[in-house]
């Protein structure tokens, strides 16, 4: 029987509903498990019931893929992922490129009691995999950010319990995947997703919501499309399950490779596309518009900010340190971003040492950010999709023991958004679906790049390497994008430049013939080297990138070939 | 005339274990073993489809699933996939030596090295 214990900040929780639904859940794959492992149900029977429990199999073992639902969290909950890493993993886990955690060496006996013990602090593993509409998305400096409009965790939290358990959208043609962001400033990569909503506000102050649809990576990136520019928000749900509707109506079941919604979209044009969401929208008129709003408000009744105190937002000390001390200057350049609060800070626990695993977490690391976030944040945490975490509300007074701690738990390399922080999915190391390898690519390239003071003479420069045509480690909206890829038995690696999830976002141009495993991380030095020499004054790399074109990288890295 | 036996390449039969998800396989005595190692390799294609047949009964017994045939070669004595995906499904991750089939005796620069 579980211990239900609420996660302490301003965070949802758990009505009745959720609790017994999330517990139902555990006891039928508790029994789906002892009937695989009795022999009752066969592993083809098996396999889409572990598969909507987040289960997969991988290269080595089971993986189990945990939601963190819009990469939220509390302390509590942080403590118990890393109570799993230790009992039933290897003493690690691996932050998703979708704000989740992945163990990679579950045993299958173990299964339920992980969801049991998940259960217990209101998480789960439900839709982290399958053709459903997976785990919601959003900015990690949601509730944070000086730039945003409005806190997008109401409307997130909404999405998931719409979409949770909907009759309609249990089997879709493919998996189903949606970002939402609250500012101008787009850090959930909404424009390549299935659905990206980004907030806007009218000229009276009311809240409403840019709808892109048909954005996604894989074997054929898209950018999506904008189909509606304002949706009052009273609408959103009535809209989405339009959206979903016609996607699951039309959407191509035939070919897995041709089901996604940006395939519909592409392929019966972004007009025809929204004019049937448009009609299937006025024709239904669904009528729980009233009680959507009364749901979002007592939603958002659990996101009310924190205590925050008035705080002066400038503080002596930390500008004497930040003269003083060149690394913690870096750390603050890189590794910290502005709150909305004065006195207030967003940090970032970077989880890119030069020569590491990205995103690989130990449960000692864990609990070290989960006692940071008791200490100095509210007790809240977030997942990024760079694959990092972020304590949301820092006093700016606590900078300078907040970085200590960092760096005593070796989470302070001053790199964020840097080529050092480098999204990498887990490839041929651990994926039973990639062609070659990611992670060694990416330590090779920052241990190149190990020297802070270079990363920051670059410049802002996101490096994504995807392990195969899947993309999940975002190559095609890296500003320098690396596929590995098989080419008779060995492992070869192309490059993209020009790509972005932001909100000016592109996919990667490939550059020319692949480079081998030895020659790439040279090859990635050579572009960053190039930039360097041709880059106007104040340009960023994509800003040189989209500003001269590919010919100057093509000229450095294939004129002597 | 020659024996177009001694052109054929060898093979092991592998799996994985329903309980664990682990890497195995399947040894001289008809038993799964983790290390590649303990594996009995087949001579030619043919030979290693009825070893597979006969390890099929296992999957239907949930003791493993999913097994194949994988090539394979000597490399001073051992026993190695010729495929790089399969040989760091051996021996690997080769990113966590740690972790890595070392128990086996192999070291990670084995796993990738061809």
């Amino acid at each position: 029987m579980n211990v239900h214990v609420s996660p302490e900040p301003n965070m949802y929780r758990y009505d009745e509903f959720d609790r017994s639904f999330v517990d139902a859940r555990v006891a039928q794959f508790r029994d789906q498990v002892a009937r695989r492992l009795d022999g009752t149900i066969t592993e083809d029977e098996f396999k889409p019931m572990r598969l909507m429990n987040g289960l997969y199999h991988q290269l080595h073992a089971y993986m189990l893929r945990v939601a963190v639902p819009y990469g939220t969290m509390s302390s509590r909950q942080l403590n118990v992922l890393a109570d799993i890493a230790d009992k039933y993993d290897r003493g690690y886990g691996h932050w998703t490129t979708r704000q989740n955690i992945q163990y990679n060496w579950i045993k299958l006996e173990d299964t339920a009691d992980i969801l049991d013990r998940l259960a217990g602090v209101e998480m789960h593993a439900i839709q982290t995999s399958g053709n459903c509409i997976r785990n919601t998305t959003t900015d990690a400096y949601a509730g944070a950010a000086a730039d945003e409009l409005a806190d997008p965790r109401p409307v997130c939290e909404l999405i998931r319990q719409w979409s949770s358990l909907h009759p309609e959208f249990t089997y879709l043609p493919r998996k189903f995947k949606i970002a939402v962001t609250g500012s101008p400033n787009d850090r959930a990569a909404v424009r390549v997703h299935d659905i990206g909503l980004r907030m806007h506000l009218n000229e009276q102050g009311e809240r409403g919501w840019e709808v892109l649809v048909g954005g996604g990576q894989g074997r054929t990136p898209m950018v999506a499309v904008t189909v509606r520019d304002w949706l009052a928000e009273a609408d959103l749900l009535p809209y989405l399950t339009a959206v979903m509707r016609v996607y699951n109506l039309i959407g191509r079941r035939d070919n897995k490779y041709k089901a996604r919604i940006k395939i519909l979209v592409h392929e019966m044009g972004a007009e025809a596309f929204s004019a049937a969401v448009e009609k299937e929208f006025a024709d239904a008129q669904m009528e729980t518009v009233e009680v959507d709003a009364r749901e979002l408000a007592r939603i958002s009744s659990y996101f009310a900010a924190p205590a925050w105190e008035t705080l002066a937002a400038f503080v002596p000390e930390i500008e004497e340190k930040k003269l003083a001390d060149r690394e913690f200057r870096q750390w603050l350049a890189a590794n910290t971003a502005a709150h909305k609060v004065p006195g207030y800070t967003i940090v970032n626990a970077s989880f890119k040492p030069a020569g590491g695993i990205p995103g690989d977490a130990t449960s000692g690391q864990m609990r070290a950010v989960a006692a940071l976030a008791d200490k100095y944040s509210f007790g809240e945490v977030r997942v990024t999709h760079a694959q990092n975490l972020t304590l949301p509300h820092v006093r700016t007074s606590d900078l300078i023991e907040v970085w200590g701690e960092l760096n005593s738990q070796g989470l302070a390399e001053a790199n964020i958004g840097l080529i050092g922080d480098i999204i990498s999915c887990p490839g041929l190391d651990y994926c039973a679906l990639a062609t070659a390898r990611s992670i060694p690519v990416a330590q090779e390239i920052s241990t190149r790049f190990a020297d802070i003071k270079r990363q920051h003479d670059v410049g802002p420069l996101k490096l994504n390497i995807s392990g195969c045509i899947n993309a999940c480690g975002h190559h095609h909206v890296g500003h320098i994008g690396i596929l590995g890829v098989d080419k008779k038995g060995k492992e070869f690696y192309q490059i993209t430049l020009g790509g972005s999830s932001a909100e000016n976002a592109s996919i990667g141009k490939i550059l020319g013939p692949g480079f081998g495993a030895d020659e790439i991380a040279g090859a990635v030095e050579t572009v960053v080297d190039t930039y360097l020499n041709v880059r106007e004054q104040g340009e960023e790399f994509l800003q040189t990138y989209r500003h001269l074109g590919a010919a100057p990288f093509k000229e450095a890295l294939y004129a002597s070939h | 005339m020659n024996d177009v036996t001694e052109d054929c390449s060898e093979y092991v039969v592998t799996a994985n274990e329903v309980l664990s998800g682990n890497t195995v396989f399947r040894s001289a005595d008809e038993t799964w073993v983790r290390g590649i190692d303990g594996a009995v390799v087949l001579k030619c294609e043919d030979t290693g489809f009825v070893a597979l047949g006969d390890a099929q009964k296992d999957e239907q017994a949930n003791i493993v699933m999913g097994a194949y045939l994988v090539e394979v070669s000597r490399e001073s004595g051992a026993i190695r996939p010729v495929h790089i995906r399969e040989r760091i499904r051996a021996l690997g991750p080769t990113v966590r030596a740690d972790l890595a089939q070392v128990a086996q005796g192999f070291s990670t620069r084995e796993v990738v090295d061809q």
